[in-house]
Order: C-alpha cells, then structure tokens, then sequence
C-alpha cells in the first residue's frame, strides 16, 4: 500500500468496509489507524461505516433469531393437531355408536329427550378438562412463544384468554370452594407440560418465581383490572422488621405421614438482586419477585414486596394448590398467582 | 474410542449444516442444549424466559462465527454453546451489577471493554441504523447482509447476487449506503 493509497483511504469502499469488520492484516490496519489520527473526516466516515456494520449485523442476528422462534414452534403444535383429530374422530366414533344404542334399543330421541326437563346442575360435578385448552394454547405460544414455567403466568396467561378457555377462569373459583384434592388443574399449554416436565428432572432447590397480583375480587381476566390495582402498591402499611411466618400445611385429619410444610416469609423489595430488580420495573403488570427455596419436604417462598406486611395479613395468608404446578398465595384482599414446576407445591391445607 | 466417530459425524453434520445457511441446525442444538442451559440460567437467578434467549443468543453466535469463517472447532459444540450461554448471562449479570466482568470470563481482552456509557451510545446508534435499514430496498439489504453479517467477499456477493463483477458490488454497496446515509442523516449525533 503506498501514502497515496493511505491518504482518504475510505474513499475505497472494499477497504473501509475490510477495515471495520477487522479483515486487514496487523500492518495494513497499523497504517490506517495512523492515517485516522490525523484525519478527521475519514474518522468520521469510518465511524459511521461501523454504524452501519453494527446495525447490519444486528438486523442478521435479529432476522435469525426471528426465523429459529418460528421453527421452533411448530412441531410442538404439529403433535398436538394430530393428536386432538385423533381424540375428536374417537369421541365421533363412540357418540355415533352410542347414538345408535340408545336410538334402537328403545331409548327415546333427541327431539324426545328435550321435551322434558333438563337435570338438576350437580354442584360437585369437576369441570372436564377444557379441550379447547389445546387450541388456545397454540395462540398462546404463537402469541407468546417462551413465556413458560417458574414465574410465568399461564395461570393468569389462561385466563386474560377468557373467550378461548373459559373453564380455566371457572377452575380457581371452583378451587376454593372445593378441597384441594377436587382442585381443577389449571389450563396451561402443552408446551408448558413439556417444559415443566424438563424442569422438574433438574428442578434446582431455589430458584425465582414470578407471582401476577390479582385484582381484590379475586381472579378475573384482563390486564385492565391488575393495571388498576398497581396503583394501590403503597396500601398496605409498612413495617420495620421483616416478618416470617410459617403456614404449616395439615388438617389434622390429615394422613399419617407429616404433611409438607409451606413457608411464607417476606423481604423488602430493595433487597431483591439487582436482575430481579429489573424485571420487577420492567414487568408490564404488577408482578412479586419470589424467591423459591425447597428443603426436604419444606418449601419457601419468600415473597419480596414494596411494602411490608403486618404480621396479621401474613399469619392469614391462604396458599392453595391447583393440580401440582400451579399455586396461589391470598394476602388479604391480594391475590398472587404462580405457576412452578411440577413437583414443588403440593396438596396444602392452611389453617384458617 | 468407538463414540468419537458418532460424536464428530454429528457436530460435522451440524457443522456443514450451519455453513449451507440450513436453520435446522440450529433448531438441533437449542433442542439439545436447551436443558442444561435453562439449569444454568435458573440456578443464577434468571428465569426460563432468560434463558431461551441466552441460548439463542448463543446459537446466533455460533452461526456468525461458522458463516464467517472464525469459528474454530476445538471441542463439542455442545460445550461450546454452554460456554458462550454462560459467558453472555454472567456478563448481563455483570453489566446489571456495574461491575466489570471477571478477567478470563468474557471473549473480549481486558481493556477493551467500553465504559457502560459508550455501550448505551452505540446500541442507541445501532438500534437507530437497524430501524432505517428495514425501510431499504431488499436488493440493498440482502448485498449489505452479505457483506456485513456474513462478510462475504465482493466476488463472492456478485455470484450469489448475479452482478456482472466485484466493482458492480461495490458500486451497488456504495449507492446503497447512500440512500442509508439520508435516512439516518438526522437521526444521528456527529462523531468528533
């Protein structure tokens, strides 16, 4: 290379661009660099040719990464199509078979059936397991591809989709006025079965969780109630000393072995790590960090609030279980849902 | 001795799938690593969310370095991809610590870190020329992909791009930069 071709050497397009993406050799580069220390304008050419190869590079990765969402998610949903066609075609096959049992073996028709008056709703009847769960569940992940497991919401995820699975809404109401051994396990994805499955080999003893406050009604659908309960973080009073209460689980005509034990324990949110810190400001919906430690047959969950509180609403907390991964902590007129891996929660009673 | 073979054919088969620009590769290795790097991640107070993008942040770099000829294959790619998983979370650690990350845990050399203040610069500029690029042409694009993200030769581009030659390409890089340069000419601050 000689002086000339040093001097403004960005007016060579194939050299500028070598120069930014490093492809020069060491004596090559250390003769530019020199030219750029005494040359303002090709620094500043060079600059901007880095911005551009910074945001090239970005729009490639941001392309790629795009693209892999996308074919990650459709073999979990291409199994379950298949499988729901399946059950559908044998649920046909069994009603046609029974339609024509009860036609011609003297059972009366339809248009008979439905003169007469229709049977009593029976109470304790458990809601089916809601099949439209699947479908939903396949706009969930579409809509919201990763969000699974340990501090994702698919509990509430299930029940902002209220038109696509409203048996799921109906599960938690129904939880509380029913023993947790009838509890509705809660709509969730497959995919989230899948990966709560993966997690529950390799669960770690503690690991953090998200909890979505509810609305003081209790569990509804829509953002719009959790948005206007999160103007009410500070009304809760504060305390000076953090407080622990342990909720033993068990009634006491429980089994003969101990039941597992569930711990609330609460902390400052200031003392959230820095991490956790982040994703409590950057949470979209009123959210509690929660850090979830297991022991044995005891679990923690330490829940880190804004404002403390008194030992009253703590030692009243209700922990309920829905089916095994699914948790809801009531603190008052608080409600805080989780959904942890399978595994981590069990049946639990708390004493009133 | 007799396992070796099958684990080489398949990172090769990985390998040569990533250099023939095959996405599946990819998809591979996340299935395959998605486990362990999730434990990882949880274990160092991330989320499961976190970590499927650590991992496929990992992935993406993985293909940059393969694409563009800089990835050199010294052990499984699967410990390559847990190690690069592990290198970005502890470094998003770091960063969300202010500290600087131990030395001998990051792919960069001590010294060479910008200070937080030069980063947030240049991801504000980069995110900007990122947003300007989506209203190029796709010929302009693809030419400034090639060039950039897989850091093609200019020959190269004008097989891949049916130009008549390697000054075509850069003629073309040129006016494509041009149009680039008056969309971004207000958006960002002058360099001194």
């Amino acid at each position: 290379m000689t002086d000339q071709d040093d001097t403004h050497f960005v007016s060579n397009e194939d050299l500028l661009g070598r120069y930014v993406l490093g492809a020069l050799d060491d004596v090559e580069r250390a003769r530019l660099d020199g030219h750029l220390a005494t040359c303002p304008a090709c620094a500043q050419t060079v600059h901007q040719e880095r911005l551009i190869a910074a945001g090239v590079k970005r729009l490639g990765r941001d392309e790629l990464r795009r693209s892999l969402r996308t074919r990650l998610v459709p073999p979990q949903r291409d199994l379950r199509w298949p499988r729901i066609l399946a059950a559908a075609g044998l649920i046909a096959t069994l009603t046609g078979i029974g339609i024509y049992y009860l036609r011609f073996n003297g059972v009366p028709s339809v248009p008979e059936i439905a003169e007469r008056p229709p049977a009593p709703v029976h109470g304790n009847e458990s809601p089916s397991l809601p099949q439209p769960a699947l479908a939903p569940s396949a706009d969930q992940f579409r809509q919201e591809p990763m969000r699974s497991a340990p501090g994702s919401n698919a509990l509430t995820d299930a029940k902002t989709k209220s038109s696509e699975a409203p048996s799921s809404q109906r599960s938690i109401t129904d939880a509380e006025t029913r023993s947790p051994s009838e509890a509705v396990r809660v709509t969730q994805a497959p995919v989230h079965k899948e990966l709560a499955r993966k997690l529950t080999e390799e669960t770690p003893a503690a690991f953090w969780a998200e909890g979505n406050v509810e609305g003081p009604e209790g569990v509804r659908g829509g953002a719009a109630e959790r948005r206007s309960f999160s103007g009410s973080r500070s009304d809760l009073p504060v305390l000076k000393r953090e407080q622990s209460v342990n909720q033993a689980a068990a009634a006491k005509d429980a089994s003969t072995q101990p039941p597992p034990q569930f711990v609330l324990r609460q902390a400052s949110s200031g003392a959230l790590p820095v991490l956790r810190q982040k994703a409590l400001k950057a949470a979209a919906q009123m959210t509690v960090q929660t850090k979830v430690e297991r022991k044995g047959e005891v679990t923690t969950m330490t829940l880190f609030l804004d404002s403390l509180l008194d030992e009253g609403a703590l030692r009243g907390a209700r922990v309920q279980t829905l089916g095994d991964d699914s948790l809801v902590v009531t603190l008052g007129q608080k409600r805080i849902s989780y959904k942890l891996p399978p595994g981590t929660t069990a049946q639990v009673q708390t004493k009133k | 001795m007799s396992a070796t073979p099958l684990f080489a054919s398949s990172d090769a088969r990985v390998l040569d799938g990533i250099r023939e620009g095959n996405e599946g590769a990819l998809v591979e290795l996340y299935r395959d690593n998605r486990k362990a790097v999730t434990a990882l991640v949880m274990r160092n107070g991330g989320l499961v969310d976190d970590a499927d993008d650590i991992l496929q942040e990992a992935l993406v770099s993985l293909w940059e370095r393969v694409r563009t000829g800089k990835f050199t294959y010294s052990a499984r790619l699967s410990t390559f991809v847990y190690a690069t998983a592990k290198n970005i979370w502890l470094r998003r650690l770091a960063r969300a610590r202010r500290e600087v990350p131990s030395q001998g845990r990051t792919d960069d050399p001590p010294g060479d870190e910008p200070s937080p203040l030069e980063r947030m610069m240049e991801e504000e500029e980069s995110q900007i020329v990122r947003r300007a690029l989506e209203h190029l042409g796709e010929p302009c694009k693809k030419l400034l992909l090639l060039y950039y993200w897989e850091e093609l030769p200019m020959e190269e581009i004008s097989v891949r791009m049916g130009f008549a030659n390697a000054d075509t390409v850069k003629s073309k890089k040129y006016q494509c930069k041009k149009v680039l340069e008056r969309l971004l000419r207000n958006a960002l601050p002058r360099h001194d």
